[in-house]
């Protein structure tokens, strides 16, 4: 056994059947047995899809969702690396790992989805494939930013295994990554919105828009932000051994912080969002009846809630405040990619989309195995800051 | 006026039929009626933001850290940080 993993008193104190971890292999087992079902017998035997809803639960939440909760870490990498706010630099090693895993498990599980899974290459490759459709541009930016973040770990990678040199000349791709890191997430995240523009017969025109792209990018900023507040809170608590003095009471300041951001930057969401409503003059005569409530729960009460909930956690210290609007921020960016890919997709079909227990048990491993590559990374590498 | 509209063309400019003959005319929109709102929005946008962000900027008596900072210059370093 390595000496980096006998010195962590985590692994020694912790016992092995938890409640997470039993509830945890189980739907890994039950996934696994869903998912050879899947590949040999289709997409059709455990999932609710059709010709009129090609994309389910896999894509609007694993892919869509998951990648604007990923947001976090370019928006971290940006603050730290080139506005050199060094505030954050404890976290962004543990920011940085986040978004890899989720890049690499949520837009992994577009291979789930995918009717012939090894074509997935063709984007890469160029082989059949139309090079100006917006699928090709996020195909590239996930893969370019796949590794950009690995590049961005990898110094810590290079540190646990105590290959000094190496972990210098990675650390000195930093800047570089991050810069193209944060350049391609920009295109990425408003590429998502940028794919359902071609949905505008099908997407209810409350959240249909030519905007999309723009939503989506400012959306991810503030849903990164508040993904960092939730699972710092939850990491802050289990790997509470692993993280340094120091780091431990710079965290009510790093949570203020990142509340301000993410205040600001959903009230600049919330006027984006009136702004198009009333542009449209045919738009604001919907908000009346059952879609124009659905709409409204989503903006006032998962955006302009939230908003001030956080200004007023910032404002007066309030920490479980600024906590439980994180909660809600995470909720209602799920709800709104949910609306769109989703819920509010092909609104008018009298039969409806709903997703099968397969695909939510698949989907709840697939976030339950990332927790694992987490937890398996961050009791090993020098991930949390000792300082 | 024997004048019989035929196609919207772009923001203000219609084209028409007299006489045969294709012509093309101007009409006054009142932006004022049609954007109203969104202006006013826009200019409510500017004034909440200021008031927001200054809410935002918590106060030093507020901030127990900010007490700690003493010289004038450690508190100048503290608020470039934030």
């Amino acid at each position: 056994m390595p000496k980096a993993i006998a010195s962590i008193p985590w692994k020694r104190d912790r016992k092995w059947l938890t409640p997470f971890n039993v509830i945890s292999i189980v739907t890994l087992i039950a996934g696994l047995m869903i998912l050879y079902v899947r590949f040999t017998q289709g997409l059709g035997s455990v999932t609710n899809l059709s010709q009129q809803f090609p994309w389910g639960f896999w894509i609007g939440f694993d892919v869509i969702t998951g990648v604007a909760l990923a947001g976090g870490a370019y928006v971290i990498c940006f603050v730290v690396v080139i506005m050199r706010l060094e505030k954050y630099h404890s976290i962004l090693r543990v920011t940085v790992l986040n978004g890899f895993l989720a890049y690499v498990f949520y837009s992994g599980a577009l291979l789930l989805d995918l009717g012939r899974p090894w074509h997935i290459m063709n984007p890469l490759i160029g082989n059949s494939f139309g090079y100006n459709s917006v699928m090709f541009l996020v195909a590239w930016h996930f893969f370019v930013y796949t590794c950009a973040l690995f590049i961005e770990f990898s110094p810590a990678i290079a540190e646990w295994a105590h290959f000094e040199k190496l972990r210098k000349f990675l650390a000195g791709l930093t800047l570089a990554t991050v810069i193209l890191g944060f350049t391609i997430s920009m295109l990425h995240q408003s590429g998502l919105g940028a794919l359902f523009l071609m949905a505008k017969p099908k997407i209810h025109p409350l959240w249909y828009s030519e905007y999309l792209p723009l939503l989506f990018f400012v959306s991810s900023i503030y849903a990164g932000l508040s993904m960092i507040i939730f699972e710092g809170t939850i990491s802050h608590r289990i790997f509470n051994n692993l993280i340094g003095e120091k780091t431990h009471h710079a965290h009510d300041e790093i949570v203020l912080g990142l509340a301000k951001g993410a205040a600001v930057t959903m009230f600049v969401y919330y006027f984006f969002q009136a702004f198009i409503l009333l542009h449209d003059g045919e738009r604001w005569k919907l908000i009346n009846g059952f879609w124009g409530f659905w709409y409204l729960l989503e903006i006032v009460g998962f955006v302009l809630i939230p908003c001030f909930m956080y200004a007023y956690g910032v404002r007066n210290r309030k920490f479980a405040v600024i906590k439980v609007a994180a909660i809600l921020t995470v909720l209602g960016i799920i709800l709104n990619r949910l609306n769109i890919t989703l819920i509010a997709f092909n609104w008018y079909a009298a039969d409806r989309y709903y997703p099968s227990w397969q695909e939510i048990v698949v989907t709840l491993m697939v976030v339950f195995i990332e927790v694992w590559v987490f937890r398996w990374f961050v009791t090993r590498m020098p991930v949390f800051s000792k300082d | 006026m024997g004048l019989q509209m035929v196609r919207y063309s772009h923001a203000g400019v219609f084209q028409g039929l007299r006489k045969g003959r294709v012509v093309e005319y101007y009409s006054y929109v009142n932006i004022f009626e049609q954007k109203g709102a969104a202006y006013i929005l826009l200019l409510s946008f500017l004034v909440l933001a200021i008031l927001f962000i200054r809410y935002l900027t918590v106060p030093e008596k507020k901030n127990p850290n900010a007490e700690k900072g003493g010289s004038p210059s450690a508190k100048k370093k503290s608020f470039i940080a934030d």
